[in-house]
């Protein structure tokens, strides 16, 4: 069985280019080359890939945003970005839009080929700058005071912790063993002890403060 | 006093508007530059790594002993290369202010229309008026103009197959139009050349037209009296 690969990048060369690196490779196989994310969701259904390769920048199409829409519908398909850029804030939102590797259109030909092969098999391939990068955003994440707690009580900080965790009410009702109602008076009270408005904001401060 | 008080006030109020507009055009200015260099970056870098997979891919193919198709990928990465160089050129001829005026954009697509279409037998015909081209334009507006202009006219050179292709400049509009095949636009294949024929249009605050009917030819039109507001 070969990897079925699917690329997304508006230059015909790069595309091309893989069609070509990949002819001889009984590994890999190239499915789909797509100059632009029109009709996105449904070419990748038809063309049914293992990994995703994905540029940023293409013209009037965006790889970030591309990444976030088959993310709703594709949760565990590989994306690869394959870029020029390596500034912070496409690095970062395209790991927040939930892509799983980040390499740059200059690495070499071969570390690209054995990149499509990690990503695929749960790694997370990044370009050493890349890498160093998320590092140390992390690390200056994780080195934050530690925020006022906000006086939560131990259920609510459970709760939290499981919305952080992707829950949703109900199966947070069922991991604590409490009812819907009673998850969401607590959520109510979680709400107007941080100062927040929504679900995304309560869990993006959980996270950014460390509450959880 | 009231008067003198009334006059600082005035005074202070058009400093305060003129730094206003000083710094909104360094501002436009930043982001200009940072838009040519991403363009040039992406643009070039997309094609130099498409050079080092094609080397890659020939090196393969030369090691199964698959010399016609080596060969074939050599010859490609020389076009690309070249590709390359013909983009680089065109981006440093918008960065060069001696450039900025209408006149000189045009003569460069008219060369570059006349060097494409002899080489395939077609006549070109240039239409303007003197008094028009002395208008001035901006790096973007450069930039985006004679692209659209180049896609049109590469696509006539290639897949019209028409005899005459004519390009006209009015005040208020571009047109170019050639007397080729044409196409049926709903089944034409969705490539980027027309979606960004299109999205340039709208930033430079023209309406993008394109008419085509099989047998008749095709006529790309950029009108700039019913602008899209930027």
């Amino acid at each position: 069985m070969s990897l079925r690969i699917c690329i997304f990048d508006d230059s015909h060369s790069i595309l091309q280019a893989f069609k070509l690196m990949t002819d001889d490779d009984a590994n890999m196989e190239v499915v789909g080359s797509f100059l632009n994310t029109n009709s996105l969701l449904k070419n990748i259904d038809k063309t049914n890939p293992d990994v995703l390769i994905m540029d940023i920048d293409m013209g009037a199409s965006n790889g970030i945003e591309a990444v976030k829409e088959i993310r709703k519908v594709y949760l565990e398909l590989p994306i690869l970005m394959f870029t020029v850029f390596d500034d912070d804030d496409n690095v970062f939102n395209a790991i927040c839009a939930g892509a799983n590797g980040y390499l740059l259109k200059n690495t070499d030909p071969e570390t690209i080929l054995q990149s499509i092969e990690q990503v695929q098999s749960g790694g997370a391939p990044m370009s050493p700058g890349v890498a160093r990068r998320i590092v140390q955003k992390f690390q200056a994440l994780t080195s934050k005071p530690v925020a006022a707690n906000y006086e939560l009580t131990t259920r609510e900080k459970e709760i939290l912790k499981c919305l952080t965790n992707g829950l949703s009410y109900k199966m947070v009702a069922a991991e604590c063993g409490i009812s819907f109602e009673t998850v969401r008076t607590h959520i109510k009270n979680i709400y107007s002890k941080l100062h927040v408005a929504s679900m995304t904001e309560a869990v993006a401060k959980a996270i950014n403060e460390r509450i959880v | 006093m009231l008067f003198f008080s009334a006059t600082l006030c005035v005074i202070a109020g058009i400093l305060f508007v003129m730094t206003y507009i000083k710094s909104k055009r360094i501002q436009r200015l930043e982001e200009v530059r940072n838009h040519i260099a991403r363009d040039l970056h992406d643009d070039i870098g997309a094609t130099l790594t498409s050079i080092s997979f094609f080397t890659q891919a020939a090196l393969t193919k030369l090691k199964l002993d698959k010399v016609e198709d080596a060969q074939h990928i050599i010859s490609q990465t020389g076009n690309t290369a070249r590709e390359a160089i013909g983009n680089m050129n065109d981006i440093v001829w918008f960065i060069n202010p001696n450039n900025d005026q209408l006149k000189a954009l045009f003569s460069r697509i008219e060369d570059h229309a006349r060097k494409l279409f002899a080489e395939r037998g077609i006549t070109f015909y240039f239409y303007y008026k003197d008094d028009e081209m002395n208008t001035m334009l901006d790096i973007e507006q450069r930039k985006h103009l004679y692209l659209i202009c180049k896609e049109a006219i590469t696509n006539a050179a290639k897949y019209a197959q028409c005899k005459n292709v004519e390009l006209l400049v009015e005040r208020k509009y571009i047109m170019i139009r050639d007397d080729g095949l044409g196409f049926d636009i709903e089944q034409a294949p969705q490539g980027n050349g027309l979606l960004n024929m299109k999205v340039r249009a709208h930033q430079l605050g023209a309406q993008f037209s394109l008419k085509s009917t099989p047998g008749k030819g095709t006529t790309v039109k950029l009108d700039f009296d019913h602008p899209h507001k930027r």
